[in-house]
């Protein structure tokens, strides 16, 4: 009983300085154990993610036909694939195409779908009947189908070949743009409500009545109010990333030019059969781990930032 | 108080929504004019049209899209209808600043109170952000903030209503507009607060000869801080005069009925006289007096029910829209017998 007087009287008191909501989510997040290890798991992955393709820069080169499929052992602690090479190699350099991939997807899909779905929203009329229709008619396509269409229209494709800003849609910069024009729809719907809400807001009539107008209104008044919901589903995009990524790998319309997990589990699944499972076991777990990590870290986060889930 | 002539003349105002069951005549042929320096309180029920009244002179008619349909609204001669959007939103803030009745939730939560002042200060002047915080500091001195460089700094969640009431206050006072619009601005504030929030009002309006109008449905912040009073009914001024007059006469049965339903302290009453009835649906207003339905004297007179009043001045100064008003006193006191419910 004592301890939860002593707690109540904490909470009361609290310092008033520096309170804002992400200053606030920021200090929940810090004491939040789990929240931290997953975050560790995040910087670790992304370390790697940077490191592997400087570490190994000849991986592919590293064949030794001598030692096809071999055990994990010490010196190949995960064992060697089907050419000789270093199995943990390659998943460490997997990490590079995941991360690449979840960040950049992300980088086009939540910002499409926050300022489509905030124009929609404060807007109304026939711009949100035209955005409406937009994603609605996207996302009554299946996902896979949308993504397998974007990337056969990819192939082949390189733009401004030749300058330093060459983009080659058929490998590693085509699945992030294909992905991040497919992953927009779920943010935009929650930010287009979200925006009908805020923009009755009595702050959004004072905005006006000071002498603002139009977007600048959206842009200084509603989008700040939502900026917790993109952060929230960046976090939780990532993971819907990163599986995407691996599901075309494996069905060899992912990237070709360096190892990712997908094609890992790509390559290794006829050795299944044969016993060989160290290959299609490093990949998953590879995966596992960083899925579980973000999803539990991006819970943790809507925890933190979401102001209705507060105290619960 | 010497008369420094008009700084805002309404003139037949109407603002009409177009809904799907029909046309609302939410303000229909209002009229009144506020003079420099001094307070125009509109007093009514809910739903009366005041607030869409204060909306219209701002041009900020919430949806369901509404329209002014006629009229005139003239700030210091100019017409603000003429105006463009652009150039209404020059107007707003630096000319006419507003406040409302929700402090709770008039300020953005996701940035500090002094940050929002600033922003409504440099949206009109040229100045560098360290001048506007100057200024911004300087307004909550001015209205009553302790610790405001502190307070500068903090969010809308960390103040209780009262102080978040005054930082609205300065935010609207920020560019030093001649009319102030207060729309409700005590409603959600408990008495003691109230009470402040007046007074910091009436002494801001002495200090920069601030024109102020008043929205309220409280006779008691009328009766305090008001120098005129336009009594409203279903979209129509229906009584208007100086507070002092209206207060010591009132002439129009509604204001009559208002002021009877004011619990006295110290009056020992087994029951609370209120008006009989519901004010009428705005789709679907009665014809002739709009009042006549709930009126103890013109409820089954021929010319009440068919005919619509006009404003007229009664007394020198006080005018009123009622047929009967001239023999309404003698009528009340000869007649006890008003009580029908």
């Amino acid at each position: 009983m004592s301890d939860l007087v002593e707690t109540t009287r904490v909470e009361q008191f609290e310092p008033r300085t520096g309170r804002s909501l992400w200053s606030d989510a920021f200090h929940r997040l810090l004491r939040d154990k789990i929240a931290i290890a997953c975050f560790v798991i995040i910087c670790i992955y992304a370390g790697i993610a940077i490191a592997a393709p400087m570490m190994f820069p000849d991986w592919a080169n590293e064949v030794d036909y001598d030692n096809l499929n071999a055990r994990p052992s010490w010196s190949e602690p995960l064992g060697t694939d089907g050419f000789g090479r270093s199995i943990l190699q390659k998943t460490l350099l997997g990490a590079n195409v995941s991360m690449t991939v979840g960040l950049t997807a992300n980088i086009i899909a939540i910002p499409l779908g926050m300022v489509l779905g905030a124009i929609a929203g404060y807007y109304g009329g026939w711009i949100d009947d035209i955005i409406v229709w937009l994603y609605s008619t996207l996302a009554s396509i299946p996902g896979l189908v949308k993504l397998l269409a974007i990337k056969f229209a990819f192939i082949d494709k390189v733009l401004w070949k030749g300058s330093w800003y060459e983009l080659d849609l058929d490998g590693l910069p085509g699945i992030c743009i294909a992905l991040g024009v497919i992953s927009w729809i779920g943010t935009c719907r929650l930010v287009r409500a979200e925006t009908m809400k805020l923009r009755e807001m009595d702050y959004v009539l004072a905005a006006r009545a000071s002498g603002r107008g139009g977007l600048s209104i959206l842009f200084r008044h509603i989008i700040p109010n939502l900026l917790h919901i993109g952060i929230i589903n960046f976090s939780l995009g990532f993971v819907g990333a990163i599986s995407a990524e691996v599901f075309l790998s494996f069905l060899n319309l992912g990237v070709q030019d360096r190892p990712s997990w997908g094609r890992m589990i790509s390559d290794a699944k006829m050795q299944l059969v044969a016993g060989q499972w160290w290959e299609i076991g490093a990949a998953t777990v590879a995966i596992f781990l960083i899925v579980l990590a973000w999803n539990i870290f991006g819970d943790r986060l809507r925890d933190a930032l979401d102001p209705k889930l507060r105290n619960v | 108080m010497s008369d420094n002539g008009t700084l805002l003349r309404v003139s037949d105002l109407r603002t009409h929504f177009h809904t799907e069951d029909g046309v609302v005549k939410a303000v229909d042929g209002v009229s009144f004019r506020i003079d420099r320096g001094r307070t125009f309180a509109l007093v009514g029920e809910s739903g009366c049209g005041k607030s869409v009244t204060a909306f219209s002179i701002m041009q900020l008619i919430p949806i369901p899209p509404g329209r002014i349909v006629s009229g005139s609204i003239e700030l210091d001669g100019e017409e603000l209808l003429d105006l463009n959007e652009k150039q209404m939103r020059h107007i707003r803030g630096s000319q006419i600043g507003m406040i409302f009745q929700e402090p709770m939730s008039s300020l953005n939560p996701v940035f500090t109170c002094g940050s929002q002042i600033v922003e409504a200060i440099r949206l009109h002047r040229r100045i560098s952000s360290r001048d506007a915080r100057a200024m911004a500091i300087d307004l909550l001195v001015q209205v009553g903030i302790p610790e405001p460089a502190q307070r500068f700094d903090e969010y809308p969640h960390q103040l209780s209503g009262g102080m978040r009431q005054r930082v609205m206050i300065a935010m609207a006072l920020s560019c030093r507009p001649r009319l102030l619009i207060a729309d409700e601005p005590t409603t959600a504030l408990d008495v003691t607060i109230q009470a402040q929030i007046l007074e910091l009002l009436k002494e801001l309006q002495a200090s920069t000869q601030l024109s102020i109008l008043l929205i309220t449905h409280d006779l008691a912040v009328v009766a305090g801080t008001a120098d005129v009073v336009g009594v409203m009914y279903a979209s129509k001024i229906v009584e208007q005069a100086d507070t002092g007059q209206l207060f010591a006469e009132p002439l129009h049965p509604y204001t009559h009925g208002l002021f009877r339903s004011i619990p006295r302290l110290g009056e020992k009453k087994h029951r609370l006289e209120t008006i009989p009835g519901t004010v009428p649906n705005p789709l679907n207003f009665p014809a002739g007096c709009k009042f006549h339905t709930r009126c103890h004297i013109g409820r089954d007179k021929p010319r009440c029910r068919t005919q619509e009043p006009t404003l007229r001045e009664v007394r020198p100064g006080h005018w009123c829209a009622c047929w009967e008003c001239d023999r309404y006193e003698t009528a009340a006191q000869s007649d006890p017998s008003d009580k029908v419910t």
